[in-house]
């Protein structure tokens, strides 16, 4: 039982480390490891090389998390879950840090930008249609929280008083509460919330501007941004179901086999499974709508302008003329906030608020010697 | 329909903007009626200041060119199938013409060639306005 939680960790620190390791191949090439880079230089020894020393930093992340998880593992299961797993992503951070700075100061000492034409680029007429939220994909996971809603209707009579709320990382159940209407459908309901929340975070994707790329063709541009638009508008819809399909099974298995923790456990392998398709095709199909950008072959075309300036360690952005409040990931799939617009400082002070509030909370606590 | 700007020209952006959509309507990428992204859409789509876009804005309005309302936004005005360019327009658009000219021919440009060009130009637009409503075509069934 307690080798699921090993076998658990060691997924998770596993997943985590493929997901930075194939990060750079979801970028566009002009922009290894967030550094901005004219389209003749991508495939200098310089970049190549950084980005080869990036994997291997992701790869020796992902060695010392096995290794602290086997270590703590025998005596402290709980840490064991996820200190190693906030290190691997510390260290691979920390590789993404210093990976990039010889393409820095290549980019700087050969001057790489110097008689490089640069363009900016943007689509003037109003867009009349952004991407369509994902509307299959939410009636799905709608459709099977309403069928679990319906099962437990059908079943309340014989479902088990005090019902179970809570499960361990053995799957094995923790807290109850006595069988209530809350108690019963609370998951199913919560699970209701969250597709709400993938449903309003897909309207936010079609606020969030897909800046057009310098260097394809007008048409060839716009065909990009709308696919990209529509791979990640369905990669919500897509979560959305395998949040309903998780969900529906941890209720079922609260109405049905309260003590059967081999139902959990399936659950839990069943939902970890379908995390990975959905990510691996997304990553397939995304990489196919980013890897031909500004390609070598494309030569002669002008290039995006160096906006190294804008990206604070390349990973915060901050443009104070630039109005968006969301603008898309340097380094990685989506999007993050620019801390130089009104919408963005706003964002980061309540941010701020929000983690000081909760570590001063935390220490209050710890202090005050509440249990957790 | 998409335009780039250099932004390390010693031509201000606004100017470039403006110069963009003028030949964009030349060339009949843009037709009287098409709906203009908002000031606001437009400087979040180029990551510049929202002033600079505005001026640029300001500029087609003041032409005439573009049109701006409360209820539906920035809209082309106008083309080259539009009613004809009034009397002032053209008086100073000679003015500016003549000044141009004077450039290349102090420079040295032969008149001929300089004839040519001028003609290469004129047709430049003309065979554009041929091409694009296909683009337009292609351009709308993406959305």
């Amino acid at each position: 039982m307690s080798l699921f939680v090993l076998w658990y960790a060691l997924v998770m620190v596993t997943v985590v480390t493929a997901v930075t390791f194939i990060l750079p191949a979801l970028v566009r090439p002009t922009l290894p490891l967030g550094v901005s880079v004219p389209h003749d230089r991508v495939e200098m020894p310089v970049v190549r090389a950084a980005i080869r020393q990036y994997r291997r930093v992701v790869v020796a992340a992902w060695a010392v998390g096995v290794a602290l998880t086997l270590v703590l593992f025998p005596s402290f299961p709980a840490t064991a879950s996820i200190v190693p797993l906030l290190l691997t992503l510390a260290i691979a951070m920390l590789g993404y840090t210093l990976s990039r700075r010889p393409i820095l100061r290549a980019k700087e000492e050969g001057r790489w930008y110097e008689d490089v034409p640069v363009r900016i680029r943007a689509e003037i007429t109003a867009n009349s249609a952004p991407a369509r939220p994902p509307l299959v994909w939410l009636t799905v996971a709608v459709v099977i929280l309403l069928v679990a809603i319906a099962v437990g209707v059908e079943a309340y009579p014989t479902i088990a008083d005090p019902t179970p709320l809570h499960w361990n990382a053995t799957g094995q159940a923790d807290a109850y509460a006595p069988k209530s209407v809350w108690s019963v459908f609370g998951t199913v309901l919560i699970g209701l919330g969250v597709v709400a929340l993938l449903f309003a975070c897909s309207f936010l994707v079609r606020l969030a501007p897909l800046r057009a790329v310098v260097g394809d063709t007008p048409v060839e541009s716009l065909r990009r941004t709308r696919l990209r638009h529509r791979l990640l508008t369905s990669l919500l819809g897509q979560l959305a179901v395998v949040v309903a399909v998780q969900i529906g099974w941890l209720a079922a298995a609260g109405w049905f086999a309260p003590d059967g923790s081999e139902t959990i456990m399936a659950g839990v392998i069943v939902l970890i499974l379908l995390v990975l398709v959905v990510l691996v095709t997304f990553a397939v199909r995304y990489r196919h709508a980013v890897a031909s950008w500004s390609a070598p072959s494309r030569g002669g075309r002008s290039d995006a302008p160096d906006d190294d300036r804008f990206w604070k360690g390349g990973l915060v952005y901050v443009n104070r003329d630039d109005p968006s409040v969301f603008v898309e990931k340097r380094f990685g799939v989506g999007w993050t906030v620019n801390f130089g617009s009104t919408g963005g400082k706003a964002f980061g002070i309540v941010l701020a608020l929000v983690i000081v509030g909760g570590a001063v909370t935390a220490i209050v606590t710890s202090i005050a010697g509440y249990p957790s | 329909m998409q335009i780039e700007i250099d932004p390390l020209s010693e031509v201000a952006l606004y100017q470039q903007l403006r110069d963009r959509v003028v030949e964009a309507i030349a060339e009949g990428r843009l037709v009287p009626g098409d709906q203009l992204a908002s000031v606001r859409q437009l400087a979040a789509a180029f990551a510049i200041n929202v002033a600079t876009v505005n001026k640029g804005y300001e500029l087609l309005r003041h032409e005439g060119l573009i049109r701006t309302n409360q209820k539906s936004g920035s809209v082309v005005a106008r083309g080259p199938d539009s009613s004809e360019a009034s009397a002032e327009f053209v008086d100073a658009w000679v003015l500016r013409l003549r000044t141009l000219l004077a450039e290349a021919i102090a420079q040295g440009v032969p008149s001929a060639q300089l004839l040519g060009l001028v003609q290469q130009g004129i047709g430049g637009f003309a065979e554009a306005r041929t091409v694009s409503p296909s683009v337009r075509v292609d351009e709308e069934s993406l959305r």
